[in-house]
């Protein structure tokens, strides 16, 4: 019955953002997700309902822990605790979310399938079976990457669903994880090893000046504030630069 | 390539991108290379993938933030040129391509947005109206109108965005040529100035807090690999 209901609602969990708007964010994705779960006896239901509609943001791929922890307290009658667990998690989730899979091992992923391109355009003599190792190596990136997330998010439905309100243990743990170090480095890393990469194609490409300008540029990018403008302007400048005669 | 089939990938691109799963089925550096392989342009398909993931690598969507989508605007570009039938291996279609798609990343986004307000606009409302009777199936309902009017929405501007590409590609060729071979070609060709830049910013991203102990890291990763690569014939 449990794995069952659980089944349903990790799939439902992949649906968390379809109906995402600017005023309750998440709200209604989570909302909908958790419908099996609702209680029987109308008042109950109309009560959890509304609840679920609530605001919500954080993590898409963490959402499980509040999903699980939803499924467990509604149909016992705790939903004003659920409520208070839901405004305490929201922030932590987001943050660890964010820093873990989105500026952690999703760039980390993309910098993987990048190496190996990276590998194919610095060499002269590419050819159709380099091409078919290179996108190899991007489709090992992506199933690695899913792998972790959608065990993750199974996992943390499962501990929301066991733990219930003792999940915000799980949720605490959650910010010391271990991962968050390791990544930025292991990036670090693979950026270093783009960049003779890259810096032998810029050298077939351009000869020694080409070389210089590789080097100046890597240098100008590592220096651009990461803002939202900063690239386009940048690529202007570019331009610019290369329409004068 | 047929438009069906064109439009199809672009709504499967979509809806990984944010409303369902977000499993990263999109990511440029794999799915560009596949497709360009499949439709007979893979100079186009690996530049475009390596220009596009390291330079939105950084470009994340935290909160609300809608940062640059390059598998959307990647994916309309390849879809858009192939249909346009140019001569597939030379610089001239890679970029040709680099210059679509580059500003495409910074329009794609719109769609999400336009849809997002959508929701909030149109679809909320429905949703209350179901929490407020206590209606599952009226949710579930509304839940499945949300869904099916998004892909409708993305289908649409697919369609638009492949299109438009197709219809703009033969224009842009002489700017394409220029930049290839002509004077523009500067001393560096474009595509290599885009990554430079761009993994001077991933670095600098990837090193974050832990700063020059972290570059250090980088350069003692890059160092042996440039002698090996100089060292090579």
């Amino acid at each position: 019955m449990n794995a069952g209901l659980l089944r349903r609602l990790f799939l439902r969990s992949l649906f968390i953002q379809a109906a995402w708007n600017y005023r309750g964010m998440q709200h209604l994705g989570l909302l909908w997700a958790q419908l099996p779960a609702l209680p029987e006896d109308k008042e109950a239901r109309r009560a959890a309902m509304a609840r679920g509609a609530e605001f919500y943001n954080a993590h898409p791929y963490l959402c499980g822990y509040l999903l699980g922890a939803a499924a467990r307290l509604e149909p016992q009658g705790e939903g004003e605790s659920l409520s208070r667990l839901k405004k305490a998690a929201l922030s932590p989730l987001g943050a660890v979310g964010d820093r873990l899979f989105w500026a952690g091992l999703r760039p980390l992923a993309g910098a993987v399938g990048v190496l190996g391109l990276a590998l194919l355009a610095a060499s002269p003599s590419a050819s159709t079976q380099g091409l078919y190792w290179a996108v190899a190596l991007g489709a090992l990136a992506v199933l690695a990457f899913n792998i972790v997330h959608l065990q993750w998010r199974w996992r943390a439905l499962r501990d929301g669903f066991d733990l219930g309100l003792g999940v915000a243990q799980s949720i605490r743990g959650l910010v010391n994880h271990q991962g968050l170090a390791h990544t930025g480095a292991a990036l670090c890393v693979l950026a270093g090893l783009m960049a003779p990469l890259l810096g032998a194609g810029a050298a077939d490409a351009g000869g020694l000046p080409g070389v210089l300008m590789f080097l100046l540029l890597l240098a100008a990018g590592w220096q651009l504030p990461a803002r939202r403008w900063s690239l386009p302007a940048l690529l202007g400048l570019l331009g610019l630069l290369w329409l004068l005669p | 390539m047929n438009l069906a089939l064109a439009l199809l990938i672009s709504l499967l691109v979509y809806l990984d991108s944010w409303p369902v799963g977000q499993f990263m089925l999109g990511r440029p550096m794999f799915l560009l290379p596949l497709l360009g392989l499949l439709l007979g342009m893979p100079l186009v398909g690996v530049w475009l993938g390596l220009v596009l993931e390291l330079i939105t690598l950084r470009s994340l969507p935290m909160g609300s933030a809608l940062p640059p989508d390059p598998a959307l605007a990647g994916v309309w570009t390849l879809l858009g040129l192939s249909r346009a039938a140019l001569a597939a291996d030379t610089w001239t279609p890679v970029l040709l391509a680099l210059l679509v798609a580059l500003p495409l990343c910074w329009v794609a986004p719109w769609l999400t947005l336009a849809q997002r307000r959508i929701n909030g606009h149109v679809w909320r409302p429905r949703f209350l109206l179901a929490v407020e009777a206590g209606d599952a199936r009226a949710c579930g309902r509304a839940m499945g109108f949300t869904f099916a009017q998004t892909a409708l929405l993305g289908l649409a501007a697919s369609a638009a965005a492949i299109l438009l590409v197709e219809s703009a590609a033969p224009l842009l060729i002489p700017l394409g040529e220029q930049l290839a071979h002509g004077k523009l070609g500067g001393w560096l060709p474009l595509p290599w100035a885009l990554l430079a830049l761009s993994l001077g910013g991933l670095w600098r991203h990837a090193a974050g807090r832990g700063g020059n102990q972290r570059l250090w890291l980088g350069l003692g990763a890059a160092l042996p690999l440039a002698w090996l690569v100089w060292r090579l014939p």
